[in-house]
């Protein structure tokens, strides 16, 4: 089959929602098509970053916006059309209080795929702009994992336990930061393995959001991220590296801070 | 999501029944505020516009709660409203609700610089306002479709009919949106900085 007329397939493609008829033929079209399996790459990576990041794309609404819409359902037809921003009439108490409770209802729902590729960008973007990009080792001495921790706790409210250095691993502790997106629930442990950068997330769930067991070992983005879940706690580690040698630090991760 | 039995129009209407279930409706509606707005931004480009746009889509929506069907997808109803909302004022304007300029982005996608990996793009697009930019230069018609899947995450159907478009359409604008997307997130590493031009 010719590229064009593949298409319109690529998008149910790359989300995985193709029949097993199209995948195939798809897969075949690929096999011989260097041009379009580079246009299945690009268009996956940003589909994963777009999802990863739609969080920070969408904007808040603001208060006087809220209250204007909360207010449309008190005496909507009481007017003749629609009120503008312009021409619009304070609110009721009736309608604030709806607005309070109507609020707290928002919930933002995450898969593993999404998860994983959201910590594949954080990732990406603490050691971008970390101090330490450089890998100094006397930087690196300086963190001690026992300090961090109580650190973390005192700054955030639940324990964290920090792995250290292990040389053995060929793991030395970098520093630890929170993802300034989590509102203080993820921790971002950040390593250098190997001379690569490696973090380590520990993600504190809030009451009754547990995000259910996790055991998963997924490429994103060109990180590898081994997730597990564990009581209210998700775990993972990111880094580029062979999926074995990972599963490795994955355990010593495992064993020191759970 | 708990949506109560509504009355249908024309029936009694004086227990407090109803007046709970209205709550509930307006509850739920009002949760989707951010979301609504996010995409009302995208389609006017302007927060004035977005905002007045977003106020007319709850009026319908209030005036029109009857009609909702208990157990359907409230979210995919109130951006159906909002999508025909913003068709109806653009066709008032006088202007093409959807602005697809073809040629335009096929000599778009052919500048797409084939030596850029993912990994390249992702170290490129770790900041929001890099993505921001290149979201709002896509073509409208693109760039609703990425936004409606991949943000809002509706299904092919739904955005079908948001959009009023056969569902191969839907796919075809998502697959050469995030194509597109792609090119221009891998292009920014040559230019300056971009700037969000909403938001």
């Amino acid at each position: 089959m010719k590229c064009q007329e593949l298409e319109p397939l690529f998008a149910a493609y790359v989300d995985e929602e193709a029949p097993a008829t199209e995948r195939a033929a798809v897969d075949a079209h690929l096999h011989d098509c260097p041009p379009c399996r580079d246009r299945i790459a690009g268009e996956r990576a940003a589909r994963d970053i777009v999802r990863a990041r739609r969080d920070g794309l969408r904007p808040c609404a603001s208060a006087a916006l809220r209250r204007r819409c909360a207010a449309q359902r008190i005496a909507p037809a009481a007017r003749g059309g629609v009120i503008t921003r312009r021409a619009w009439l304070p609110l009721s108490l009736a309608a604030a209080v709806l607005l309070a409770v109507g609020g707290t209802l928002f919930f933002v729902g995450s898969n593993v795929e999404v998860l994983a590729a959201q910590l594949a960008v954080d990732h990406v973007k603490c050691f971008q702009f970390a101090p330490d990009r450089g890998g100094s080792a006397a930087v690196h001495a300086a963190v001690d994992p026992l300090t961090e921790g109580q650190k973390w706790e005192s700054g955030h409210g639940w324990p964290l336990k920090v792995p250290p250095s292990a040389e053995a691993e060929q793991l030395t502790l970098v520093g630890v930061r929170r993802c300034l997106s989590s509102e203080g629930r993820i921790a971002h442990m950040m390593y250098r393995w190997r001379g690569q950068p490696l973090s380590v997330f520990v993600i504190n769930s809030r009451p009754g959001r547990r995000r259910g067991d996790i055991d998963e070992s997924l490429e994103k983005l060109g990180e590898h991220a081994i997730l597990w879940s564990r009581g209210d706690r998700t775990y993972a580690v990111v880094a580029r590296g062979p999926s074995p040698d990972l599963q490795q630090v994955a355990r010593y991760v495992r064993r020191a801070a759970e | 999501m708990v949506l109560r039995r509504r009355p249908r129009p024309g029936a009694p209407a004086s227990s407090s029944g109803t007046g709970d279930a209205d709550d509930a409706f307006a509850r739920d509606a009002l949760s989707y505020l951010d979301a609504l707005y996010g995409t009302a931004l995208r389609l006017t480009r302007r927060p004035a516009d977005a905002e007045d746009l977003v106020q007319e889509t709850y009026l319908k929506a209030f005036r029109a709660s009857d009609q909702f069907e208990r157990g359907t997808n409230l979210k995919a109803w109130l951006f159906t409203i909002l999508h025909n909302t913003f068709r109806n004022l653009r066709r008032h304007d006088g202007r093409n609700p959807i602005d697809v300029d073809s040629e335009a982005v096929e000599q778009a996608m052919d500048v797409a610089g084939q030596d850029h990996s993912p990994e390249q793009l992702l170290t490129r697009a770790t900041l929001d306002v890099d993505l921001q930019a290149a979201l709002d230069a896509l073509p409208d018609a693109f760039r609703q479709a990425v936004w409606l899947r991949d943000v809002e995450e509706f299904s092919y159907a739904e955005i079908a009919r948001m959009l009023d478009v056969p569902i191969g359409t839907v796919m075809s604008r998502i697959s050469r949106g995030r194509r597109l997307l792609f090119d221009r997130l891998a292009a920014t590493r040559s230019t300056a900085p971009p700037k969000a031009n909403v938001v």
